[in-house]
């Protein structure tokens, strides 16, 4: 028999016992505390994130638009408030169907010029697009006036005044649930495990938070943290690294397709939101007058071979005639080292993408002040100021619709300039692009041929779809028994005599 | 000759031109209707009545027996610029012998830019021979026997008929190494005696052929390896030089009309080459728009586009002018066969005379003078940069059209070497070369002489302003003659993605 032992032996599990008996209301209440700070959190971000529904804006022929019309389902997304003005944040790439409209079977589609707002009170507003960043690919869109006055003071999460979480720190992320489930807000608690610089600043978590795109994310105290947002995938490579180059080169070839790479979920810290708000991108883009295929980066390299050693910058090749850079100055050779006052930190092809978004960004009608390295007549570099004023940039081939003319059994779209550089011709050129021609129609009987551009017809200039339209219009209402048009195609000009039925 | 059946080896030059050949299912024969104003042939003799065979026969052996002595077949050795260097490459293609003094008729793409010619005879006799000249534009070479080779044996040539005379079911021989398969004659007739191949022809990059001459169409075989030999009427006399088929077709064949030929070949032997002049028009026939351009009873042809700076745009010819007299002398181009003769009107102009054009323009008739100029090399020459891995080509004027140059200063890369220095800055095909070392190169020339003076050696860097696809301003620097190894090692890495460098100016 030993109960001394015995004795011993239970007294550290007496006292535990005895200890949990009595800790346990502690731990309890303490468990309650954890759940209603968290709780308390969520019904603060909750409040701030909004659902956006639209149908996105369908252009092209009205019987084309009518049935795509059908076919297109109501779009959502999620987003934040993130300003007392009334400014959501949302992923651009859900708001917006690309950089450039998306063109499906003739018909044109775009971001709709309103967005219908659900607000987690159950109010409805509408918000229009403020603008886009390619480069975080975070959109901004606003309330419209009347809403802001008709709901008076709204919940946000404000931007400026977040701190940046801790590393384990706790952050709750919030984002609504799918149409099925009413868009019911729901959350996922997690923890920072990483804070990542490059290629911005960006916040790793522990759970992964792809469920959760377009949702904010909050300290357990409530204070904003971030934006769930998609990162885009990694820039092309440039121009002039090997497959760069074959692709932008080469007589109407089209420019290769983007690569297909998904975005990746990731949270933005609120830094990177406020930033975005305090520099807001503009919704139409500006546009200097620069090609890529033209640019490279003035490398360690190159900086040393031209004797302006150390300086970083942008080698314009060629400067588009006719264009802003041209009207402000700018020359083919020229380095471009400053933009709007900012010294350019371009030293490998890999940038010049976000250079270009630059320019784009800084939106049409604004006033840039350029510092280029012009090499003078001892071939030394000297530097030069000039104030050019950017423009909107012209629609490229993506962008202008296609028009199907029926009874000639042709279709065509406007000559942009894009194709215009693509062809190697003068940006002057005017015509319509032959864009396809409908088999044993009477454009393919007189061979044509798609990617002709058509200059005349019946000898009269065609400068754009309009008088191409009117040209045929007449020949129509006329009932000619035949239209002679003339074509370029390729580097040589011809004749083609296109017969008619017209009843 | 060890792989007879191999396409590429025997004929690449032949197997390259019969893909430029119309598709079998395209509408090659809408365009161009058949001659009006020829009338059906009258009274044809019943075929059937009389046992002809025999005399056919008979008639056949002695036709073969006039020019199969003269017939030679020729293997070429040729350089090649082909993946950034030089190389020499072989093919078989035929020929015959047309005079005494050895000269043999042959194309252009047989022997055009042989280095060595290696010619076989009927009597199985070897013998080298040289170039006298070539004219791409018609795809006609002419080479010369070393007779001195033969040692004294007897040489057999065949006399040329008129092409003219030929007619659409003429029965006709083609002659020649079909696949290499030296000395073997097909029988057929003629299919159609001026088919028109469209003005669209390489013969080499740049170099357009057949803008000359119609062909005649024939289903006596043709193959790749036929070139260059000698289509032979029922009296033994040569009527065409078989230059191409359509090798997805079977019986499809053509050849250059002989007295096409017979004027190249005289002024090849003469001069060694071909002078032509040149205005800067190109044609298109006015059957279709004579209503349109008002060119009443389909006399005159049709000016589809003129050449910037050229003769004719100097002399204010444009598209849509419908030109009736040059030099005097009428300009009827009713249908697309019609065209080589307008051309060849042109071209035999002598070069630098001051001819009248009368064309009508809005229903009246005008009058131009313009001055011609001489037709000059479409094709430039090429040279290779050994050092560096490149080869590259001089610009012609016409080439500077074709590549929508602004001007013909520079050179084009044709090629790259996989692992060269010049492959390693991503210079390529369709790069033309602008500036080397801060000089600009005017010409081939110049490059040639700016390379060769260039500093070579281990972290020399040669700065080269290139248009990139002949398009694109970009500095380049070329690791001029670094001689390290493992070209491999020295590509440039892949970029690594999360290598990216965050937004610099933001």
């Amino acid at each position: 028999m030993n109960p001394p032992r015995l004795a011993s032996a239970s007294a550290p599990a007496l006292v535990t016992a005895a200890l949990g008996l009595l800790l346990a209301p502690l731990a309890s209440a303490r468990a309650d505390e954890r759940r209603d700070r968290i709780v308390a959190a969520f019904d603060k971000a909750r409040a701030c994130v909004v659902s956006l529904r639209w149908h996105p804006k369908l252009t092209g022929p009205p019987e084309a638009v009518a049935l795509a019309g059908e076919q297109e389902r109501e779009r959502t997304a999620d987003a934040v408030l993130v300003e007392r003005g009334g400014l959501l944040v949302a992923v651009g790439s859900q708001v917006e169907p690309g950089e450039a409209p998306v063109t499906r079977g003739g018909v044109t589609l775009d971001r709709p010029d309103r967005y219908r707002v659900k607000l987690p009170s159950g109010k409805e507003a509408h918000a229009r697009f403020v603008g886009r960043d390619e480069d975080t690919n975070l959109a901004l869109l606003q309330l419209e006036e009347d809403a802001r006055v008709h709901l008076g003071d709204l919940p946000y999460l404000d931007a400026a005044g977040a701190a940046k979480p801790e590393l384990a720190g706790e952050v709750l992320v919030v984002a609504l649930m799918s149409a099925e489930f009413g868009y019911a807000p729901r959350f996922l608690l997690t923890r920072v495990n990483a804070h990542l610089e490059k290629p911005w600043p960006l916040l790793g978590t522990e759970t992964p938070v792809g469920d959760y795109v377009g949702g904010a994310a909050v300290t357990l105290e409530g204070a904003f943290v971030g934006f769930v947002g998609l990162r885009p995938p990694a820039p092309a490579p440039a121009p002039g690294t090997r497959e760069g180059a074959g692709a932008a080169a080469g007589r109407g070839s089209r420019p290769a397709p983007p690569p297909r790479v998904s975005p990746l979920p990731t949270l933005y810290p609120a830094s990177v939101v406020a930033d975005l708000v305090k520099h807001p991108p503009q919704a139409k883009k500006a546009w200097l007058g620069l090609h890529q295929p033209a640019l490279q980066a003035l490398t360690r390299e190159l900086a040393e071979a031209l004797g302006v050693g150390g300086r970083k910058g942008v080698l314009v090749g060629e400067v588009l005639d006719g264009s802003p850079a041209e009207r402000g100055g700018l020359r083919d050779g020229d380095l471009l080292v400053r933009f709007d006052g900012k010294d350019l930190d371009v030293d490998e092809d890999r940038d010049l993408p976000r250079f270009l978004r630059l320019i784009k960004r800084a939106g049409p009608g604004k006033e840039v002040q350029l510092v280029v390295l012009r090499r003078g007549a001892e071939g030394k570099y000297a530097e030069s100021t000039h104030v050019v004023t950017l423009e909107e940039v012209p629609p490229g081939e993506q962008e202008v619709q296609e028009r199907d003319e029926k009874d000639f059994g042709l279709k065509y779209k406007e000559l942009t300039r894009d194709v215009l550089l693509n062809l190697k011709l003068d940006y002057r050129t005017t015509g319509v692009r032959v864009t396809g021609v409908e088999r044993a129609g009477w454009a393919s009987l007189a061979h044509v041929q798609a990617g002709d551009i058509i200059r005349k017809v019946d000898d009269q200039d065609v400068s754009d779809v309009a008088s191409f339209q009117a040209l045929l219009a007449k020949a129509r209402a006329e009932k000619r028994p035949s239209v002679v048009l003339f074509v370029l195609r390729g580097t040589k000009t011809e004749f083609l005599n296109v017969h008619t039925e017209f009843k | 000759m060890r792989r007879p059946f191999s396409f590429a080896s025997c004929c690449s030059a032949l197997l390259a031109l019969s893909l430029v050949l119309l598709p079998p299912a395209a509408p090659a024969a809408a365009d161009d209707p058949p001659a009006a104003g020829s009338p059906p042939q009258a009274a044809t003799p019943p075929v059937a009545a009389a046992p002809a065979a025999p005399d056919l026969q008979a008639v056949i052996k002695r036709a073969k027996a006039k020019v199969f002595p003269a017939l030679v077949h020729i293997q070429p050795v040729y350089e090649e610029y082909r993946g950034g260097s030089k190389v020499l490459g072989t093919a078989t293609g035929s020929g015959v012998i047309i005079s005494p003094e050895g000269f043999v008729l042959t194309n252009y793409h047989v022997a055009g830019r042989a280095r060595k010619l290696i010619c076989t005879l009927s009597s199985e006799a070897r013998l080298s021979a040289e170039l006298v000249g070539a004219d791409p534009w018609t795809d006609i070479a002419v080479i010369r026997l070393h007779l001195k080779e033969l040692k004294g044996e007897p040489l057999a040539w065949a006399s040329l008929g008129n092409s003219d005379r030929v007619e659409e079911g003429d029965f006709v021989m083609a002659m020649g190494s079909p696949l290499a398969l030296s000395f073997s004659v097909s029988f057929g007739v003629v299919s159609r005696r001026d088919r028109p191949l469209g003005q669209d022809m390489n013969i080499e990059s740049f170099q357009k052929t057949g803008l000359f001459n119609t062909w005649i169409q024939t289903d006596a075989a043709i193959n790749p390896g036929n070139s260059g030999g000698p289509l032979v009427n029922l009296d033994g006399e040569v009527v065409g030089i078989n230059a191409r088929a359509n090798t997805s077709a079977e019986a499809i064949g053509f050849a250059i009309p002989v007295n096409i030929v017979r004027a190249v070949a005289d002024q090849l032997i003469a001069k060694g080459k071909v002078t032509r002049s040149w205005i800067g028009v190109s044609w298109q026939p006015l059957e279709e728009f004579s209503e349109h351009f008002k060119a009443g009873s389909g006399r005159g042809v049709l000016v589809a586009g003129v050449v910037d700076a050229s003769p004719a745009a100097a002399a204010g010819l444009r598209p849509g002018d419908v030109v009736v007299e040059f030099d005097g002398s009428p300009m009827n181009g009713r249908f697309k066969k019609d065209l080589p003769g307008i051309a060849r009107r042109v071209a035999d102009t002598p070069v630098g005379r001051e001819v009248v054009v009368k064309f009508v323009r809005d229903d009246r008739e005008q009058e131009a003078r313009l001055k011609t100029e001489e037709l000059e090399r479409a094709a430039g020459e090429d040279f290779e940069c050994k050092d560096w891995g490149l080869t590259v080509k001089e610009i012609t004027r016409t080439m500077a059209r074709e590549l929508s140059l602004e001007d013909a200063n520079g050179v084009l890369v044709t090629g790259a070497k996989a692992g060269g220095a010049a492959s390693r800055v991503g210079l390529e095909n369709g790069d033309v070369i602008r500036e080397l070392s801060g000089a600009a190169v005017t010409d081939l020339d110049v490059f040639r002489h700016l390379a060769a003076k260039a500093p070579r050696g281990p972290k020399v860097r040669v700065l080269l302003r290139v248009l990139k696809g002949g398009r694109h301003p970009r500095l380049v620097l070329l690791p001029a003659g670094d001689a390290e190894p493992a070209p491999v090692a020295k590509e440039t890495p892949a970029p690594a993605e999360n290598a990216e460098k965050p937004d610099p100016v933001q």
